[in-house]
């Protein structure tokens, strides 16, 4: 029995090794692609490596990295959320005008304006999950929905400054010198991790991902966990933009417009998948300074901003056509 | 028992066409601005262009796809014909050069969905920013304001009117006539039901799937580049927000008009229809001087229930089935 | 002689891992003859017929069609060469009509492009009447019953002028009345010189219609027969099951750990447009088998059984708690473990590491403040890879990569692991080799001693002899006969659902 088994291991292990998807490789790949650029920027351009360049760059990302959460966290379960950049935007734009118009205070006006962003994200969940409506299409409706009533809202404001107590929020300082939001962003990127790996709610996101009837075979209550994390998505796309409108001091036309691809650039560079089962929050981050990093040195090399939708298209494309090749079982379209 | 061959007119298209009828009567009798006739021109110049957007969008959904960068094409090739215009370069060949941005956008989008089989909606989105980035890209500075448009035999193609009607509507009329013509009584135009009612099954009897996917995104794309000219031929002036925002309205129009995100359903004639009825509606709110905030927002709730009204016929349809 | 066979499959052989679907399998098909293989499940005929039609490579051998070898293996160069099969799961164009499924190709294209829709439903009229379908051309298809709907692809082969066309237990779903009419349409198909391949385990049936009858029996040829007076069904029966008992199969004793006390009952289970009038009852400590082949309905109770499908009407009881509806969950939560057949589709994680595979029915097992152990989990898997010898080179390797038995042998270990009170197992050893076989059923077999009760689906003789104590045997979506103990054979078995086969209870509705 052995001498067989000995036998079968070693047949097994050739073709693992011809067979296998060893993308181990991948997992790294997207630090090295980081790193390669952000190389390459500090050697070819002097004003790239200083201090200032790259902590705003940081803190442009913590203020964003809020709506690439909930994100990949549904990428990882195969579902996708395209109304973030909307809710984005209506959060932002909802706090501003509850302070301004109602007379809320500031640190009651957010919660009401995530609040009401979680019930959005029920909604997607709802209708998702009860009416099996692809996620796909359901969120483009939520996202059309919302940035017509954001856009009516900015309308609203033309022209008028926040509040300083409302600009204040994005700007606190620990120890004068570092921004809150960098704290954190460095604080919840680690403690994500930590719980994607080994925490057991987070890592039912996998296998629902895998394969989501095996999932309920095994007792995993699929519904219950895809809602949650529907609202989570979209409460940290509230968050992102509220300290967004927090930062930029006043409404602006279009915000957010075209965030959804931008996250879901950075999650699919960072490893995750649009078929489900792959991701990783740090990646995804990764992902965000990668994207970051090239729109940084756009300014560097005195590239007009405007070129910046042409690249995201085209590295989501790029993203895609990979991300397909690579993870997709045979469907035709 | 439901009969395919008979008729243009299936159950759904009757009802939006009778709906269509009661809307015109209602507003022409309860709104002095509508039957104005500037009213009637603006109306034209909206549904043409976007029904024939619509014709390519059309024939997209029945066979099993979609294209959502057909308003950023539209939007591209207006600018890049303007732009040809503004150096002189010869009528003919500028139009040509703004046809062919929609042909090598449609070629790209074909190829990706139909050979590299990435999904639809995420590569048409891709194009979808590539395009208007261009836009944005060609529209800098001086020109943010869109190139304005000094050659009289462009413009005439969208102002010169015949018979009481723009041209630009005419030519429309002809499309929808001769790609209804051809979705029903060629074996070309079949084909596409085929493809979208069972793509796997219609590959395996022989027909041509990859290569007819690909053409219908380049036809898509054509579409898409003549109306974005004939609409800036119309307006004289190339703009940075031509066809924004455009392809979700016209998806919305098609679904209406009978079209099914599950394929192998629809005609050109709904989508026609569906499109009078979208512009209707936005002439609507316009006589009524509803704000463009309540404007988006019934359009996206329009959007959301004619998804879900969609979804969940095709899910009846699949439970009824074997 | 040889020119008149249309197919010469030459020793043709396949193996998928260590699993040999089939040995050096040689046997010929003449031109218009109604040919049907027959064989138990495992017995090889799908692999074949997917061989056949070019979905998949044979390892060895050689397939000559018309006299030329076929060398491209390709599904839509065998179409074109004239092979094609019409499915269980149809391919029609639900969208479109009648008319419009039967000549799918450019038959009726005039030279401008266009399409003579007159004269397609002209003709589609023709070909309906012709076989016995007063059927409105240009209605549209999704409204047909199945059985109509089956018809018109056998229309659409011959149009598309197909010279062999495959049918894979195409009566399973199909009433007495469409059971005669396909019948007559075949005999009229031979007679128009299509040559027709028949894939049943119907024996009446086969009796009926078929010119030749090929055996298969455990991947390996048996023979073929001519369908004369010598050919009964109980010749049939012994062909296909006969077996030597060797000791991989010994009939079981009867087990003393039986208790009287009901576990699980089902009463009056039904399915719309499947399953009818279920009634069912599974005593403590004992395992119940349940036997069906393709169409029987059992895979669909199974699949009810373990909430992965509603029923429409009846109720399930446990232990006396009664459930009129009910998902996996509530069957985890009162102890119930369900082992899968086709573990892509539902039983493991395909492309996950074998170590998560096993954590995840007892996830919290592992964990402390849902918290993962890691290290317990390796040393859990490491243990079952042992105890059922699963051949793995380490426990990060993905199910993907392994056989079919092992990939059975650990959706087995993942299941025990939550001790459970009952254990559902659909198919348990198909797919899978003789060693790991043998290695399951001792596992199965020890079960009750743990106080573990054990359902069997199983369409494989043998395993039904080897581990039940009674034996239910499902046929046309209900339940045809009961064995217990001793009275356990195959013949007996094979008896009782074939001859249920042949009587086609018209009184029982197949479909709503």
């Amino acid at each position: 029995m052995d001498k067989s088994i000995n036998k079968d291991i070693s047949k097994l292990k050739n073709v693992t090794a011809r067979r296998s998807r060893n993308f181990d490789m991948s997992r790294y790949s997207i630090f090295i692609i980081v790193i390669a650029t952000l190389l390459f920027l500090s050697l070819s351009r002097d004003n790239f490596f200083t201090y200032q360049n790259i902590y705003s760059i940081f803190y442009g990302l913590s203020i964003e990295f809020y709506a690439v959460i909930g994100l990949t966290l549904l990428l990882i379960m195969g579902e996708v959320d395209l109304s973030i950049g909307s809710v984005f935007a209506f959060a932002g734009i909802f706090v501003g005008v509850m302070v301004l118009k109602t007379g809320m205070p500031v640190w009651i006006a957010i919660p009401v304006s995530l609040l009401v962003c979680g019930v959005i994200g029920l909604i997607n969940g709802f209708f998702i999950i009860k009416f099996k409506i692809n996620s796909l299409m359901m969120t483009i409706g939520t996202m059309i929905l919302f940035r017509g009533i954001a856009d009516g809202l900015i309308r609203l404001l033309e022209g008028v400054t926040y509040p300083s107590e409302y600009r204040m929020v994005s700007k606190i300082k620990i120890a004068g010198e570092f921004n809150l939001t960098i704290i954190f962003f460095i604080l919840i990127i680690i403690i994500l991790e930590i719980l994607l790996y080994y925490n057991i709610s987070f890592r039912k996101l996998y296998y629902i991902g895998e394969n989501i009837f095996s999932a309920r075979l095994y007792g995993i209550k699929t519904d219950r966990i895809k809602m949650i994390i529907f609202i989570i998505s979209s409460i940290g796309a509230g968050i992102a933009g509220i300290l967004a409108a927090s930062r930029s001091g006043h409404s602006v036309h279009n915000t957010g417009v075209g965030l959804e691809f931008k996250m879901i650039t950075a999650a699919v560079l960072g490893g995750a998948s649009l078929f489900g089962g792959k991701g990783s929050i740090l990646r995804s981050a990764a992902g965000l300074l990668f994207l970051a990093t090239i729109f940084n040195g756009f300014v560097m090399y005195n590239i007009d901003p405007v070129f910046t939708g042409v690249v995201t298209g085209a590295v989501l494309l790029i993203v895609i056509i990979i991300d397909t090749r690579i993870n997709r079982e045979k469907i035709e379209y | 028992m439901k009969k395919t061959f008979t008729g243009i007119f299936r159950a759904k298209e009757s009802i939006v066409l009778a709906i269509i009828i009661l809307f015109v009567l209602i507003l022409s009798f309860g709104s002095k601005t509508f039957i104005n006739s500037t009213n009637f021109e603006s109306l034209q110049s909206s549904i043409a262009p976007s029904a024939i957007i619509a014709v390519g969008m059309m024939i997209l959904l029945i066979s099993g796809v979609f294209d959502l960068s057909v308003g950023s094409v539209m939007g591209l090739s207006g600018v890049v014909v303007s732009i040809l215009l503004s150096y002189n370069i010869p009528i003919i060949l500028a139009v040509a050069g703004g046809l062919a941005v929609g042909i090598i956008f449609g070629l790209f989008n074909g190829f990706l969905v139909a050979f590299v089989k990435v999904n639809p909606l995420i590569t048409t989105i891709g194009t979808l920013y590539i395009g208007r980035g261009l836009v944005d890209a060609l529209l800098r500075g001086e020109k943010s304001h869109g190139v304005p448009i000094t050659q009289q035999s462009f413009i005439i193609l969208g102002t010169g009117k015949t018979l009481g009607l723009y041209n630009m509507f005419w030519i429309m009329i002809i499309i929808v006539v001769v790609a209804q013509f051809v979705i029903q009584k060629t074996y070309f135009g079949r084909q596409l039901y085929y493809i979208g009612g069972n793509y796997e099954s219609a590959r395996l009897v022989g027909i041509k799937v990859r290569r007819i996917r690909l053409f219908t995104y380049m036809l898509s794309g054509f579409l898409a580049s003549l109306a974005g000219l004939l609409a800036t031929a119309r307006f004289e002036i190339s703009s940075k927000f031509l066809g924004y925002n455009l392809e979700l309205q016209i998806i919305i129009a098609c679904l209406i008009g009978g079209a099914s995100i599950a394929g192998g359903q629809g005609s050109i004639v709904g989508a026609l229809f569906g499109v009078v009825f979208m512009s209707l509606i936005v002439n609507l709110f316009n006589i009524l001087e509803i704000s463009s905030f309540w404007q988006n927002i019934i359009v996206g709730a329009i959007l959301i229930f004619v998804i879900f009204l969609d979804a969940y016929l095709s899910m009846r349809r699949k439970r009824s089935m074997g | 002689m040889p020119e008149e066979n249309l197919l010469e499959i030459e020793n043709i052989s396949k193996s998928f891992g260590v699993v040999r679907a089939l040995k050096n399998v040689s046997f010929s098909v003449q031109k218009a003859e109604i040919h049907a293989i027959l064989g138990e499940n495992g017995a090889g005929k799908s692999t074949l017929v997917k061989i056949i039609k070019g979905e998949i490579p044979h390892d060895s051998g050689k397939l000559i069609f018309e006299g030329n070898e076929i060398k491209i293996i390709d599904p839509l160069y065998s179409i074109s060469l004239g092979i094609t099969m019409v499915h269980q799961e149809l391919t029609v164009f639900e969208n479109l009509s009648v008319a419009e499924n039967i000549y799918p190709n450019n038959v009726f294209k005039t030279k401008g492009g266009f399409l003579n829709k007159t004269a397609m439903i002209k003709k589609a009229k023709e070909n309906l009447l012709l076989f016995g379908l007063d059927i409105d051309p240009t209605d549209k298809i999704t409204y047909l019953t199945l059985a109509q709907k089956q018809i018109i692809e056998i229309l659409r082969s011959i149009a598309l002028k197909r010279k062999l066309i495959i049918l894979d237990e195409p009566t399973s779903g199909l009433n007495e009345v469409e059971v005669k009419r396909l019948m007559a349409i075949l005999k009229r198909l031979k007679n128009e010189g299509i040559t027709i391949l028949y894939i049943s385990h119907r024996i009446p049936e086969i009796i009926e219609i078929s010119d030749r009858v090929s055996v298969l029996k455990d991947g390996s040829y048996v023979g073929t027969f001519n369908n004369d007076e010598t050919l009964t069904e109980q010749k049939i029966i012994n062909l296909m099951v006969g077996r030597e008992i060797d000791l991989l199969y010994s009939k079981k004793s009867t087990s003393e750990e039986i208790l009287k006390e009901e576990f699980l009952k089902l009463e009056g289970i039904s399915k719309k447009n499947s399953i009818q009038d279920i009634n069912l009852t599974l005593y403590k400590n004992e395992i119940l088998g349940i036997f069906g082949l393709e169409g029987s309905g059992a895979e669909m109770l199974s699949k009810i059984l373990f909430g992965l499908e509603s029923f429409d009407k009846g109720v399930l009881k446990i232990k006396n708690r009664q459930f009129y509806r009910y998902s996996s969950e509530i069957l985890i939560d009162n102890g119930f473990v369900y082992v899968n057949r086709n573990r892509k589709e539902a039983g493991l994680f395909f492309d996950m590491p074998a170590s998560d595979n096993m954590a995840a029915p007892v996830l919290k097992k592992f964990s402390k403040f849902n918290f993962l152990n890691f290290s317990k989990i390796q040393a859990y898997t490491e243990e079952y890879i042992k105890r059922f010898g699963i051949v793995i080179p380490g426990i990060k390797t993905k199910p993907r990569n392994l056989s079919g038995g092992n990939q059975q042998k650990l959706m087995f270990s993942m299941c025990l692991g939550v001790e459970p009170e009952c254990v559902v197992a659909n198919e348990p050893t198909r797919g899978v080799d003789v060693g790991a076989k043998a290695e399951i059923h001792k596992f199965i077999l020890e079960l009750p001693g743990k106080n573990t009760s054990v359902i069997v689906f199983s369409s494989e003789l043998p395993e039904l002899l080897t581990l039940c104590d009674r034996v239910v045997i499902m046929e046309t979506n209900s339940i045809a006969g009961e064995l217990e103990g001793d009275s356990i054979t195959e013949e007996s078995i094979m008896a009782i659902a074939a001859g249920s086969a042949s009587k086609n209870n018209i009184n029982k509705p197949v479909k709503n």
